[in-house]
Formats: structure tokens, sequence, C-alpha cells
């Protein structure tokens, strides 16, 4: 009977044990399937040097993928990745992606790109799920190419693939247009072209209505002129001037804020650097 | 008509010499020297008036002295070829006159030179054949003096704060006043508009001589229609002005505060003069009118000091061609130097339709004002049924309205608010946002002026925007505002897509462009003027 019920009770063991590892599998299947498909290799990979980093030979400028919103599927990663090695002849280049982001697209792209690279020059661009938004940061010499101005055309270009979910050809078709830039070629701005004509057209013509009002409009001559032109005698003399009486009114000053204080010494060096970007 | 003693033939002011002269037989004679039988017999009378040939238009009403009676052939003040009708009058005698000193050469001179600097005037401007019409008018003015000599007493106050007190030190000055101005002149003929007089301004008085027909000959005298009283407070608070300003920086009264804002009434009030005058004098003026569609403009060339002022439109292919050469090189800079994100650029397109709307409303308003004929005080006075004193808004003084009031101020700051949320939207930086609101809110003080302006009007007894004005008005302000609208909505719906922004946008340039057009064309009202009406003895509308 004891040993009966010894027997039994070793069978629930091993069937509870078996639960319990069947749950860990079941977990760590959830956990694994869950895990970012690049970001997860990306941290194996960055120290084994596998194909989501890659490390320009000649100038030592890095390219490399961190899609912790999981956006891209390996293929894709791999793919990207080739196009982003031809930027890495002028700075290091990055994709990333996240979908948990409290604060600004910008500030993530600032931050990020600090934490890859430094003060280095390179460029990064940034798929902001939480936010909607896509950015490019540069810095450095990249960012003389890659303005502020270029960053906002080259993802006003791109953002109509990312509203399209379409999130590797939107990455794949920026660093094409970034990495055009940087070989010293032209990318397509048609709607800047439009808009500065017409702005220009009516800059110029309020322009030269203003030299019409200046130039042509009736005036009055000013007073010291019709002075200048007229008899005038004015004499004054024995001026005293006597104290009279005093008034006082209550106006009591109003104690809603304190004065600033005293200006602070020179600020640091800034941090340098900047883009742009569009809500998609 | 004044003969030549020598051969009989005309005599003609000539102002090279300042003498009168006979082109036949090449006698001068002193103006003062030559009179008339009837020229001695007007200057002894006791009545003040001289005897004249007056033409009459009869399309616009207009009067001209002259003793020639080639003066009968076109209209100076209409511009209309017509046989002028004349007759005998007598005429108010000027008590002095500036005689010609600028020939037809030099007013040529001066109507080119001042052609040069209108780039985009038609060149039917530069028209011999129009030029040629240029005419020698003696024009009226009243021309005043004001005296003063007497001991003054006047206040002053400093107020300094002390804790929770603002102590004010009150002071009493005296002094003794000798003042005199003369030479002050203003345009006694409502045919002759305030702004083209005031525009030729001034002429030196200093070298005024005493009147004498005979300096008229050879020229056209305009006749006076306008009271010495009219301009009286004009001139008198010109004279307190510089009087006040000019004591109020003596150390004394610098240090007594007297003459300041709170003080310097008082301070005018001590200063009026004791005496003023007024006197008709006759002013050399050249005169050119041309018609233009069913109005009229003019040209004007002091005949003393050359100075030259014209009604200038703007020939709109001109203007257009002209445009299109600034823009290329602002094209190519704006390209270098900028790339617009879409949210910004219909930013960009709102304000500058609020600046259309502004331009646009200042324009329309001067229009109005001008067609009404309320900024001409001599036409209006004699609008003025049976020549009654003035109304009251011309001598009033603005009052402080609701508007610019707090809880009026209020509203700019909501609608400041307002900006910065839209701003917010499209993502623009803080400089940038400060500056944006800065535009915005000089301009929206534009627009809240065109919705507050017939109230305003109304309560300074003014014309307000009824009938043509109002159908003036609006239709043409209505076009920015609906660019306005358009863009507003899509800043506020937000779409992600650019074309939204960009659609947005190029919808209110277009409409900005339109009111561009709007904007020359109303320039071009103000450079016409109605044909004038003047109700004298003749005139279309008369009878």
């Amino acid at each position: 009977m004891d040993r009966k019920f010894g027997k039994k009770k070793r069978k629930g063991r091993f069937f509870t044990l078996r639960i319990f590892a069947g749950l860990l599998v079941f977990l760590g299947g959830i956990l694994l399937i869950g895990m970012p498909k690049c970001y997860g290799k990306e941290h194996q990979d960055f120290e084994e040097g596998l194909p989501n980093v890659y490390e320009n030979p000649d100038t030592g400028y890095r390219a490399l993928i961190e899609d912790q919103a999981e956006l891209l599927t390996e293929g894709d990663c791999q793919s990207l990745l080739e196009s982003m090695k031809k930027i890495t002849a002028y700075g290091n280049t990055a994709f990333l992606t996240t979908n948990t982001n409290s604060g600004s697209t910008e500030k993530f792209a600032r931050d990020n790109y600090r934490r890859l690279f430094g003060t280095d020059s390179g460029t990064v661009f940034v798929i902001d799920m939480d936010n909607r938004n896509i950015w490019i940061f540069s810095d450095g010499a990249v960012y003389k190419v890659i303005t502020k101005a270029y960053a906002n055309t080259i993802t006003d270009n791109v953002y109509r693939y990312a509203s399209k979910e379409d999130y590797y050809y939107c990455a794949a078709e920026a660093f094409y247009e970034i990495n055009k830039l940087l070989e010293g070629q032209k990318i397509g701005r048609p709607m800047k072209y439009i808009s500065n004509a017409l702005l220009a057209m009516i800059l110029s013509l309020l322009a030269n209505f203003g030299l019409i009002i200046v130039f042509t409009r009736l005036r009055k001559p000013r007073e010291d002129v019709i002075l200048a032109h007229i008899h005038r005698k004015l004499v004054y003399s024995n001026i005293v001037g006597t104290y009279s009486y005093q008034t006082k009114i209550y106006d009591p000053v109003s104690h809603g804020s304190s004065g600033g204080g005293g200006g602070g010494g020179r600020s640091g060096g800034g941090s340098s650097g900047g883009g742009g970007g569009h809500s998609f | 008509m004044y003969k030549c003693p020598n051969c009989a033939g005309s005599l003609t002011f000539d102002i090279a010499s300042q003498m009168l002269h006979c082109i036949y037989c090449e006698t001068r004679i002193d103006p003062y020297g030559y009179s008339r039988e009837k020229d001695a017999e007007e200057k002894e009378s006791p009545s003040g008036e001289y005897e004249a040939t007056i033409f009459t238009c009869p399309q616009c009403g207009a009067e001209l002295i002259s003793e020639d009676t080639t003066a009968a052939t076109f209209c100076s003040f209409c511009g209309a070829s017509t046989i002028l009708d004349s007759r005998v009058s007598r005429e108010r005698r000027p008590g002095s006159i500036i005689p010609f000193t600028k020939t037809k050469e030099d007013c040529r001179a001066a109507y080119g030179k001042m052609l040069r600097r209108a780039w985009f005037a038609p060149k039917e401007l530069k028209d011999e054949a129009l030029i040629e019409k240029f005419r020698g008018i003696y024009m009226p003015y009243w021309v005043y003096s004001f005296e003063k000599k007497e001991h003054i007493i006047f206040p002053g106050r400093r107020t300094h704060r002390k804790g929770d007190y603002r102590i004010t030190d009150h002071y009493q000055l005296n002094c003794q006043i000798d003042a005199e101005y003369g030479g002050l002149a203003y345009d006694a003929s409502s045919a002759f508009s305030d702004d083209l007089s005031g525009a030729i301004a001034p002429f030196d008085l200093k070298q005024k001589k005493v009147f004498t027909p005979s300096f008229l000959s050879g020229f056209y005298a305009d006749t006076s229609d306008v009271e010495e009283e009219v301009y009286l407070s004009d001139a008198e608070e010109f004279v307190l002005k510089d009087a006040c300003d000019t004591l109020a920086r003596e150390s004394v009264c610098r240090d007594c505060g007297a003459g300041r804002k709170e003080t310097e009434d008082a301070l005018k009030n001590a200063l009026r003069p004791s005496q003023s005058s007024a006197e008709l004098a006759m002013l050399p003026v050249w005169f050119l009118s041309y018609r233009n569609g069913g109005r009229v403009s003019y040209a004007v060339v002091n005949g003393q000091t050359g100075k030259a002022a014209a009604d200038l439109p703007v020939d709109k292919k001109r203007y257009l061609f002209g445009s299109l050469l600034l823009a290329v090189p602002l094209f190519f800079w704006l390209n270098l130097n900028f790339t617009i994100i879409p949210g910004r650029l219909l930013l960009m397109s709102i304000a500058l339709a609020l600046f259309c709307v502004y331009i646009s409303n200042l324009q329309l308003t001067y229009i109005l004002e001008r067609e009404s004929g309320e900024n001409d005080k001599g036409l209006a006075f004699k609008n003025q049924a049976g020549k009654r004193p003035l109304p009251e808004w011309a001598q009033k003084r603005r009052k402080k309205n609701f508007w610019q009031s707090f809880p009026g101020s209020g509203l700019y700051v909501v609608l400041g608010l307002l900006v910065l949320q839209l701003l917010g939207i499209v993502g623009a930086a803080i400089w940038e946002e400060l500056i944006m609101l800065i535009i915005f809110g000089m301009l929206a003080d534009g627009i809240l002026g065109v919705i507050r302006g017939t109230s305003q009007r109304k309560r300074q007894k003014k014309k307000v925007f009824t009938g043509e004005h109002f159908r003036e008005k609006w239709p043409t302000l209505i076009k920015p505002l609906s660019g306005i609208l358009f863009a507003v909505v899509i800043l506020v719906l937000n779409p992600v897509s650019d074309w939204f922004y960009y659609i947005g946008a190029f919808v209110c340039m277009g409409t900005v462009l339109w009111a561009i057009m709007d904007i020359i064309r109303q320039h071009n009202l103000l450079t016409t003027r109605k044909l004038i009406q003047l109700g004298r003895r003749g005139g279309d509308e008369v009878g």
C-alpha cells in the first residue's frame, strides 16, 4: 500500500515536472518568438561580427540595424544592410526602429546616435512606431551634406511607404537617397521648386509694390522742412519754475513675480548635428 | 488784357526777367510800374476786389481766371476739351503773390526727373503732347500768421515712486514769450486737392510780393472758394506744436516736467496765439490734368521751387514683367537657402494672405476717404451746403475703443494662443514660433481693423461703409480671407499626406496673387480721381 502510494507519488511528481518543463518550453518559445528578430541577433552578432553589423575595413565606419519594433524580416535586414554598406565610405550609419518611445522622435534619434557613434560622423534613420514619425539625424562631415533641409526632403519623399507599412522600402529608399547625396548626386525635389517659384513671384510682386509706395505716393513735407520756409521767431526769457506742492497716491507695486536673476556664465558647447522628419 | 504802351501788343509776365514783356517790340515793364486804369481804381477800392475774366468749365464747374482767350479750349481740372463759358466778374483781391520763377522748361525737367523714379508708370505719361499741356496757374492759398507777446504761466509735473506710493511734485512755471509765425500756406481752392498741394509744399513765403493783377498776365489763376477759418485750426496746431516742443526742450521746463504728455495741453493753452491773421495769396503751380477712363489724374510742379508730384498709376504689364525679372534671382536664392517643409509653407502662405488683407484694407480705407472727400478739408467745406461749420469728426480726436481696452487686447492673446497651437501641430521650433507669433500678431491687428472698422467710423460720425464702398471693400478682402480659411482648415485637420498641405498652400498663394492684382487696381484707383463737380456756376450735376 505504501509502495503503491509511493509509486503514485513519484508518478505525480514526474507529471508535475513534465508539466512545469512543458510550460517553461512554451514560455521560452513565446519569448523567443517575441524577441526582436534583428535586435535579438544584433547583440550576439555585434559581438560575433555577424551580418547585422558591418564595419568598413578602409574607413572604420560602421553600418548597423536595431529593429526593436520588428518591422523587418531577416531577409530585409540583410538586404538593407547591403545597401547601407555604401554609406560607410563617408560615415557611420544606422537604421533604428522603436515602438516604445516616450519622448520625441528627434530626441530618440539624437540619443541613439550618441550611444552608437558618439560624436563621430554619420547618419541614422529612425522609424518611431510610438509617435508614428520617421526621422533622419546626422552629425559631423555627413551633416554637411545631409543637412536639416535634405533630411526633411528625404523623409518627405519616403514617408508614404511607411504609411503603407512598407517599412523596408521606406528605409531602403531613405538610405538610397542619403547615399546619392553623399556621392554628390541630386535627389528629386519637385515640390520645393514649385513652392519656391510661387514664393519668389509673390515676394517680388510685393517688393515691387513696396517700391511703388516708396517712390510714387504723394507725401507731405516733414515739419522741419516747413519750418525752414516760414517766418519763425520764438524768443522766451526769464523762465522760472517754482515748486508748488506734492501729491501722494497709494499705488502698491504688484509682487506677483520677482526680478530675474543675473545672467549665467557661458554655457558649454551644445551638441552639433541635426536632421528632419515626417509623420506617417 | 495788358497792352504794350509802345505797340499795343499783348504784354505777358516773363519769368526770366520777372517783368512784363511784349513779344512784338521786346518792351519790358515792371509789373508794379504798369497798371491799367481799373487796376488803380481797384487798389483804392475798400471792397478789396478786382475785375477779372472768369472761364467756367461746363462739365465740372471749375473756374479759371485768365486774360488770355486761349484758355477757352480745355479745362485744367477735369481735362475736358470744351469751350469754356466766360464772364467778367469781380473777385476777392489777394494780398500777395509769389511770381513764377520756374519756367515751363524747368517744369518739364522736374516732371521728367520724377518720372524716372516711376518705373512702372504707363509710357503715355511721358508723351510730349501731354507734357505740353502743363499750364501755369496761380493757386489761391490762405497764408496764416500768428503772434504771441505775453507773460505766460504754465504747470509742470514730475512723478516718482517711493515704496507703494506714487509721488508727484507740482511746479508752476512762468516766462516771457515773444513769438511770431508767418507764412503757413494752405490751399484755398476746393478744386486743388490737399494731398497734391501738400506734396509740392512748401513755398518760400519770404519771397512773396504785394499782389498786382499784372503778374497774372500770360498765366491763369484759380478762384478761391474756401474760407479762411477752414485751415486756421490746422495752422494754429502746427505752430503750437513747434512752440511747445521748443519750450519743453528748455532745461528748466525739462527739470520741472513741463510740456510732457500730461502737461502738454496746459502748455499749449498758455502758448495759444493772442493774434492771428490770414491773407489770401496767389502761389505759382504748373498744372497738368489727364483723363484716365472716366476719371482724371493730375501732375503738379511747384512754380517757385520746382518740386514735382503726380498721380502715377501702375501699368500692370510693366509691373508683372518687372516682378518676373526680380523673381528669377529670388527663386535661385530661395533654392540655395531654404527648404520649406509643407506645414511651414502653408503657414507662410497664410502670413502672406494676411499681409495682403492688411494692405488691401488700408488702401480701401484711403479710397473711401478720398472718394467721399473727407480727407480734403477744402472739398469737405465746399461740400457742406450753405458752408456750414466743419463736422464734428473733422475736429475730434479718436477715442480709445473696446479693441484698445483690456478685454479687447485679451482677444489678441486668445488669437496668439490659437496660432501657437497651430504651430505646435506643424512642429515648429520655439524661436520660429515666437517670430511667427509676432508676425501673426501684427497682421491680425490688420484683420481686426477690418472687422472693427465700420463701428469705429460710425462712432466718429464718418461716412460708414455703405452702398458702393461696402460693395468695393468686401469682395476684395474675401479673396485672401477665403484662402486663409482653407489653409487653416487643413492645419487644424492635420492630415499626414503632404499633398493636403501643398494644395492648401497653393490655393492660398493663388488667392494672394489675386489679392495683389486687386491691390494694384486699388493703387490705380488712388492715382485717379473722380471728375470734380464743384457746383460752381456750370457743372454737370448742377441744376
